[in-house]
């Protein structure tokens, strides 16, 4: 049984078709990616399946319960991060998730979450006085209060410094260690990248790509960059002429690449230069990412 | 059960730790108390108030009863005579005057006429004034009727049983009436429009508790508060101003609550039909303050135009003011105020229904 199962998802506001059909499954213990542009309609879809929003039409069940019918068997299942939560402003960290606490028949303690969450020495502090990173830990926490199944992380590292989006990335991995199922949304491509199992890409309401992140490089953008520098520089023809080359970009003893063949094509730029007698420098190899196929599908990138 | 005990004991907690709305809630009730007490309390410029009783209903008392409503410095009523008696016990007039039956006859027929006068003896500063002016005007009908200075005679009779009723008396009902009010109006209701306004209103949709029970805890809590501010403003009103309560104890309770039920229904309403907190805030206040000045809380309806008086009993704090002032002043039973009661219910209902179709999560 799929720990989500979503059929032909649809919502509008309006004349805006926020979700526009949308049909997907997620597996259980697997960490499942919405990556999209902001407005991509990742948020709105992740609510229909929290039950807070109810859809035009399709269907949602959640671990076999539909979720309209059963609301309140999910939500005792799932774990939610909502992307604004601020919190009562009176209580300290503990104090809140023990008052979240009272809000689910079964959890765990207020002391397994602050571990949890790695804010034993904040666990005293007014959520106030929280860094937004420890805020957003604090949240994930709250996600956490009834030991869910599934979680879901609405842009749970946005605005947060590439330090504390690590720590967050540990409390993700942390979940997958216990083998529960994790939906993230993101606009983050390395985070999709870095933690998802298989990511959905949308955009415009729609569902235009969806697989492990290395399917959908190889699907999309099978094509590696190599950049180098070579001194003195050689004749750009020569650099064309090269075993895979598709494509040539050369300035001023600068080259960049692109090639299905990466490893032929890095074998043929050692030779070519010892062969011209001039110096290779500054080699380096990537692969394509998601940006990439997000841009080969839509001429767009992810973040403007 | 504990869980509800849970979300309660935080909502306490949190109250606890906002220093403004404690101030609201325990410093102001208390601080208008004492300006209210201070400004209003011994005011010497009062009208007094005449109860006439004619019993005998011939040309000659009716022409006593007409001078006296002549009097540009009396408030004059009438009645029958257990009316007019019952009003003197209960405080409500400074003396009255009983014109018997024959009393006309007796005048015409050349001998004297005997009117009673009963006063009010608790109100101190006025008793003696009151006495002395209706023998004044009593005698002086019956100079200009006659000629004569002995045609009236006045009987005084001693009051028995009269409530000692002062202004704090009367005023500390009307402030509790207000606090409650505000309390309904611009406390936890407006709290709630925070919630929805950050968010956690959304987050608790996403868990398995209803909101009923979450607002209960929020609720039971807000009860809690209230009960100690009227303990609270009861007990400092005795303490420095002498306010005497007569009234039973459980019966102020139970109208406390009612009264912020009622009126926390209220302001669910306006939290739900406003946009966002600020504007909440406003509409509270826009609802508020003229209904706390219009109701007749800080002063009696019966000492103004009958417009005004049509208007402030078109108000439910009017009869929420009434309420309390009946069962703290004159020891009346929930029975005696079933109107108010009910008048409160009916409100706190309607503005509750009405929330819950306008309610929004977001």
């Amino acid at each position: 049984m799929p720990a989500i199962s979503i059929r032909d998802l649809k919502k509008n506001y309006g004349d805006i078709k926020a979700v526009d059909g949308i049909t997907l499954e997620v597996e259980e213990k697997e960490i499942f990616g919405i990556l999209g542009p902001n407005g991509a309609g990742k948020t709105t879809t992740l609510e229909m399946v929290e039950t807070l929003r109810e859809p035009d039409s399709g269907e949602i069940t959640v671990l076999g319960l539909d979720v309209r019918k059963n609301a309140r068997a999910v939500k005792e299942i799932i774990g939610v991060q909502l992307q604004t939560t601020v919190f009562f402003d009176e209580l300290t960290v503990w104090e809140t998730i023990d008052l979240f606490s009272a809000f689910y028949p079964q959890t765990l303690t207020a002391d397994e979450l602050v571990d949890l969450a790695e804010l034993k020495e904040k666990a005293g502090s007014r959520v106030n006085d929280l860094s937004g990173g420890q805020h957003k830990r604090l949240s994930i926490a709250l996600a956490l209060v009834n030991d869910p199944s599934i979680v879901f992380l609405d842009e749970p590292t946005t605005g947060l410094d590439p330090q504390a989006r690590r720590r967050i990335w540990e409390m993700v991995e942390h979940l997958r260690d216990q083998d529960k199922t994790v939906v993230i949304t993101t606009h983050y491509i390395e985070e999709a990248e870095y933690l998802c199992d298989r990511v959905a890409v949308m955009d415009q309401g729609r569902i235009i790509a969806l697989g492990t992140p290395d399917q959908l490089i190889d699907e999309y953008v099978s094509d590696s960059i190599i950049t180098f520098r070579l001194n003195p520089p050689v004749d750009e023809e020569i650099v064309r002429g090269l075993h895979g080359v598709a494509s040539v970009r050369a300035g001023e003893g600068e080259y960049q690449v692109t090639t299905p063949v990466p490893q032929e094509t890095l074998i043929g730029i050692v030779a070519m230069a010892h062969e011209q007698g001039v110096k290779a420098d500054d080699i380096n190899m990537k692969r394509a990412t998601l940006e990439d196929v997000f841009l080969k599908i839509t001429g767009r990138r992810i973040r403007d | 059960m504990s869980k509800l005990y849970k979300i309660f004991a935080y909502d306490l907690k949190m109250t606890l730790r906002q220093r403004e709305a404690l101030f609201w809630l325990f410093l102001f009730p208390v601080l208008l108390m004492v300006i209210l007490g201070f400004v209003f309390g011994s005011s010497g410029e009062v009208k007094l108030r005449i109860g006439v009783v004619d019993l005998d209903g011939s040309q000659v008392s009716q022409a006593i009863v007409a001078a006296f409503k002549d009097i540009d410095a009396l408030i004059v009523e009438t009645g029958s005579e257990e009316e007019e008696r019952a009003a003197l016990k209960d405080g409500d007039r400074n003396g009255i005057l009983i014109i018997p039956e024959g009393f006309g006859q007796e005048v015409m027929s050349g001998g004297a006429g005997e009117v009673t006068m009963i006063i009010n003896q608790s109100e101190i500063s006025t008793a003696q004034i009151t006495s002395s002016t209706l023998r004044g005007i009593v005698e002086k009908i019956g100079q200009m009727m006659s000629g004569a200075p002995e045609v009236i005679k006045v009987n005084e009779e001693e009051a028995q049983d009269v409530k000692d009723f002062e202004y704090v008396d009367f005023m500390v009902p009307g402030i509790l009436a207000m606090v409650l009010m505000f309390g309904g109006l611009a406390g936890y209701s407006l709290e709630i429009a925070t919630y929805r306004e950050k968010g956690i209103l959304r987050r608790i949709k996403v868990s398995p508790i209803s909101l009923p029970t979450f607002l209960a805890g929020g609720i039971a809590s807000v009860l809690v508060f209230t009960l100690a501010q009227t303990a609270l403003l009861l007990t400092i009103g005795s303490l420095a101003f002498n306010l005497r309560i007569s009234g039973n104890y459980l019966y102020i309770a139970v109208l406390v609550i009612v009264g912020a039920l009622s009126f926390l229904a209220l302001g669910f309403l306006i939290a739900s039909i406003t946009k966002n907190v600020r504007s909440a805030g406003l509409a509270s206040q826009a609802i508020a303050l003229p209904m706390m000045f219009l109701s007749g809380i800080f002063f009696s309806v019966e000492w103004v135009p009958t417009p005004l008086k049509v208007i402030a009993q078109c108000l439910p704090l009017y009869y929420l003011g009434d309420a309390l002032r009946e069962v703290m002043i004159n020891s009346a039973s929930l029975l005696d105020v079933w109107v108010d009661i009910l008048v409160l219910l009916a409100m706190g209902t309607i503005a509750f229904l009405a929330s819950i179709k306008f309610f929004r999560w977001e």
